[in-house]
């Protein structure tokens, strides 16, 4: 599928199609992890990262690609297994120092992945059902009606209640998780 | 809607640039000078990201799945799904696996061997098992194959004993829907060295050499699809542990371009736990039946141990949580047994309530719930859960930890371990935190329902609780009613027995009236009371004076001897006395001895005691003996005719039936006097059984205070 086909079917909010493709350039991520002192369990977690902020980036107004989507992931990846390196406390091996030409993934900006990870920690906690419910609203762009019909909810506008009931309570955990990071 | 939820929406229609240009206004100026209202906004902003990260994440984790899929169907062809792994099994080998299952599977034959057809058709079994060979190279005969229903649950065991607990529709084809009809379970075990390095396999992870503890693989197929798990219904292995088995943990296996396999993605190992029979368990509080034994009690009778246990439930009864109505079915039906059990009076229902108002322990309602058939297979009836309920009896809090195993019965148990460390303080903090530290796992139940057993928990906890209230309040106004009916008897008993003296004492007076007049030469006219009266005026006072004496010597029963002022004629009426003697009287709960006079309606109680009893003997009359005693229900019996005014030193009483003794009493003296022999001994018939009713009844309270006591110690502290 051309780069173009890709971004069009993340921008029109059919990025499984277009995840699915992306994902076949894991191999070359996980050899360059490899060769770089992590293994495969690490390239899967940075891989699947990147996965997730090109995704988000494509999404933004003002994203341009000049170059190879996947030299644009390659880029990304790298710069997230360099971050993780710096994180363990270990060297980053000379390949890695540079950054080859052609790369040109912005570095991700590092306090609000961070929060970013925490909001979707928040989430996690929340219990099954009102991750579901979020989920299905406001990332998969569902209506309330199918919602309360796919969930059980009486009416949309219990669900809808429970929306906001899920949302303060994601709210206050994350209040929480971020108080806690503070402090640590 | 509340006044935050509706903050949350404005703010959620800020951010999603639905406000009008206005409002946005509005809003930004509201925002500038609320600092707090920006920081909701800015929570807000992050976790729609994080929603966003969220539903990301799960789509690449889709994307990986079908990526990981293709790969393998791409690079082994028929040589699939592997869950292999490295492991050393901490099932301990006193557990022996119990299956839940219904049909196992069996080997295929190994003899079955054929040439791959390259047109096989899927259901072709034997074809795709030699395909499946063929592919594996012809050597490998370590593969074993075993044919399960996809739509049952199904255990396997391997020839080296790894046992498998399969689910039923478990296995999902590339659609994720489950499929249906027979599978092909491709195993391979590598569990001691030698299998591992003749099955080539590596033992490293990375750069790391793994201690192994054994190896598998797993392979599904339908036809020629290949299939995978649905996660939620993971595979339960468990493999014959030996060695060390500290540390051990699951590696999961990546097949490297080489061929080698990687070991990957370790995880620890869970314990898993063996349902056994709900009776064989123990989850009384402790020392319960220790104590039962000290006191007396047969510990061992199940049906008496339970009644009393859950009896105690109705101090719970205002307890929260377990006070709506019950349905009247479910009251159970083996609580005391009334009829066994005859108890007594004197208790009053007001003074029943003996238990404190603020109970704290686990309500014995909610253990008769869980210690039911319906919790087998459930980590509820394992051993490991009966250790974990003796602490909780001992907790603060207990009511409240065990419904956290209740309601998460789907969990590991040291997840639900660790839940309840968090939740107690103290030395229950302390245990459970132990606990949680050997990661026991849970029952390898294929077709959980443990949402509606948590409910049935909550449902049937609340109606037994109510049930063994009412049947304990049921009993108590029963004791109350029996209590009623047992005074009314007894008033009823002493107004016959002063009824029968005044009636005897009025018959003897008449007899000895009769005879005093006849010595004496009058005419004796019984006097009716007349129709007519006439008025005389009275010139002697004689008779009066007989009369008197006749009276006194009647009601003292002592000899008459009186002459007649008028004529010097003299009257005497003797009276001797009798004396008997019963050996043995000890041996006797009760011994009654009457005398049966044969010109009076009713019977005397002579009385007497340690087995001496005297009477005075009227000359004019003649007496029976009638001696009836008791040990226990056993009636005792003597009689003899005509007594004499002397001593009966040796009366020995004969040991005869209920009906027998009835018969004998209905021969006894005249018609009123047996009838009323009867009416009194049937009084102390009732009598015997009511005192032993009362006793139960004094008995039962002060069991259950001293068990309440000793079971619900902090419930005491609280008073």
């Amino acid at each position: 599928m051309p780069d173009q086909h890709l971004i069009l079917r993340i921008r029109s909010g059919q990025s499984d199609k277009a995840l699915a493709t992306l994902y076949h350039h894991f191999p070359m991520v996980r050899k360059m992890i490899r060769a770089n002192g992590g293994n495969a369990a690490d390239a899967e977690d940075i891989f699947q990262e990147a996965l997730i902020l090109l995704v988000r980036n494509i999404r933004q107004r003002d994203f341009t690609l000049t170059s190879k989507l996947s030299t644009y992931l390659f880029g990304i990846c790298r710069l997230l297994w360099k971050d993780e390196l710096r994180r363990r406390s270990r060297p980053i091996p000379h390949e890695l120092a540079q950054d080859p030409a052609g790369t040109e993934a912005p570095p991700p900006h590092e306090e609000k992945e961070q929060q970013a990870r925490l909001a979707e920690k928040a989430l996690d906690e929340l219990g099954e059902r009102c991750r579901e419910l979020l989920l299905l609203f406001y990332h998969a762009g569902m209506k309330l009606k199918d919602i309360a019909a796919r969930m059980g909810y009486s009416a949309e506008n219990t669900a809808k209640n429970q929306k906001y009931k899920c949302l303060e309570a994601a709210k206050i955990r994350l209040k929480q998780l971020q108080q806690i990071h503070q402090t640590l | 809607m509340r006044k935050e939820l509706e903050l949350i929406e404005k703010i959620e229609a800020y951010l999603q640039g639905r406000l009008s240009p206005a409002e946005t206004q509005a809003f930004e100026e509201q925002m500038a000078g609320d600092p707090a209202l920006q920081d909701e906004v800015e929570l807000q902003r992050q976790l729609m990201t994080g929603i966003d990260r969220a539903g990301l994440r799960e789509e690449v984790a889709k994307a990986r799945k079908r990526y990981t899929i293709r790969q393998r169907i791409l690079k082994w062809g028929l040589g699939g799904l592997i869950i292999a792994a490295v492991a050393a099994a901490l099932f301990y080998h006193q557990h022996t696996f119990t299956p839940a299952t219904h049909g196992a599977a069996r080997p295929v034959p190994s003899g079955i061997r054929q040439l791959p057809n390259l047109n096989f058709k899927p259901a072709d079994s034997a074809a795709i098992v030699s395909a499946y060979v063929e592919a594996h190279g012809k050597k490998d005969t370590t593969l074993q194959p075993f044919f399960l229903n996809a739509s049952r649950d199904t255990v396997i065991e391997t020839k080296k004993g790894i046992v498998l607990s399969v689910a039923a529709n478990t296995f999902l084809d590339e659609d994720d829907r489950p499929v249906t009809g027979m599978v092909l379970l491709i195993l391979k075990e590598a569990l001691d060295p030698a299998s591992i390095m003749t099955a080539g396999l590596s033992t490293r992870s990375g750069t790391q050499t793994l201690t192994t503890g054994g190896m598998f693989f797993v392979d599904a197929r339908q036809g020629y699809h290949v299939l995978h798990m649905d996660t939620s219904r993971p595979i339960v292995v468990q493999i014959p542990a030996s060695g060390d088995q500290r540390n051990m943990q699951l590696y999961k296996g990546r097949r490297l371009p080489d061929s080698t396999i990687d070991w990957v993605d370790p995880r620890p190992l869970e314990h898993g736990l063996v349902a056994v029979d709900p009776r064989l368990l123990d989850f009384y509080p402790p020392h319960y039946l220790d104590s039962l034994r000290k006191w007396g009690y047969d510990r061992r009778d199940r049906r008496f141990t339970d009644s009393l246990y859950y009896s105690l439930a109705a101090a719970f009864h205002a307890a929260p949580g377990v006070s709506e109505a019950a349905p009247k079915e479910d009251l159970p039906k083996d609580r005391f047994d009334r009829d066994r059990d005859t108890v007594a009076p004197i208790t009053d229902a007001s003074r029943r309530p003996y238990y404190h108002p603020r109970p704290c322990g686990i309500n014995p309602a909610k253990i008769k719930t869980i210690w039911a058939p319906e919790f087998k297979n459930t980590l509820i009836a394992t051993r490991e859960f009966e250790q974990r309920l003796h602490w909780l009896h001992r907790a603060a809090n207990a009511d409240k930890l065990l419904d956290l195993y209740i309601t998460h019965l789907d969990w590991n148990l040291s997840d639900i371990d660790s839940l309840v460390a968090g939740q107690s303080v103290g030395e229950a903090s302390e245990i459970f935190g132990y606990y949680a530290r050997l990661h026991d796992g849970k029952v390898s139940n294929p077709s959980p329902q443990f949402r509606q057993l948590a409910e049935y928990y909550t449902m049937k906890a609340r109606a037994y609780a109510e049930a063994i209230t009412k049947t304990e309040n049921e009993y108590w106004d029963h004791q109350a009613y029996l209590d009623s009916i047992a005074t009314g008897k007894r008033v009823q008993h002493a107004a016959d027995a002063s009824q029968r003296q005044a009636n005897n004492y009025g018959e003897e007076l008449l007899v000895n009236l009769k005879e005093t007049c006849r010595q004496l030469g009058y005419d004796f006219v019984p006097n009716p009371p007349p129709a007519a009266f006439y008025t005389a005026s009275i010139t002697s006072t004689g008779w009066y004076n007989i009369d008197k004496a006749v009276k006194e010597a009647t009601a003292d029963r002592t000899t008459l001897d009186v002459t007649d002022p008028a004529s010097g004629k003299r009257a005497i009426i003797k009276y001797s006395e009798a004396h008997f003697n019963i050996p043995g009287w000890q041996t006797y709960d009760r011994l009654y001895v009457y005398l049966l006079p044969n010109k009076l309606s009713s019977f005397m109680r002579i009385s007497g005691a340690n087995g001496k009893y005297t009477e005075k003997l009227n000359e004019l009359i003649t007496y029976d003996l009638v001696c009836i005693g008791y040990k226990g229900d056993q009636p005792w019996y003597y009689q003899q005719r005509n007594i004499q005014a002397r001593s009966y030193a040796n009366i020995r009483l004969n040991s005869l039936s209920p009906a027998e003794l009835n018969r004998q009493l209905n021969q006894a003296g005249s018609l009123s006097q047996s009838s009323d022999l009867q009416k009194e001994n049937s009084f102390f018939q009732f009598d015997i059984k009511d005192q032993r009713r009362q006793q139960h009844n004094r008995d039962l309270e002060a069991l259950k205070r001293r068990l309440i006591s000793m079971l619900f110690p902090c419930w005491i502290q609280n008073q």
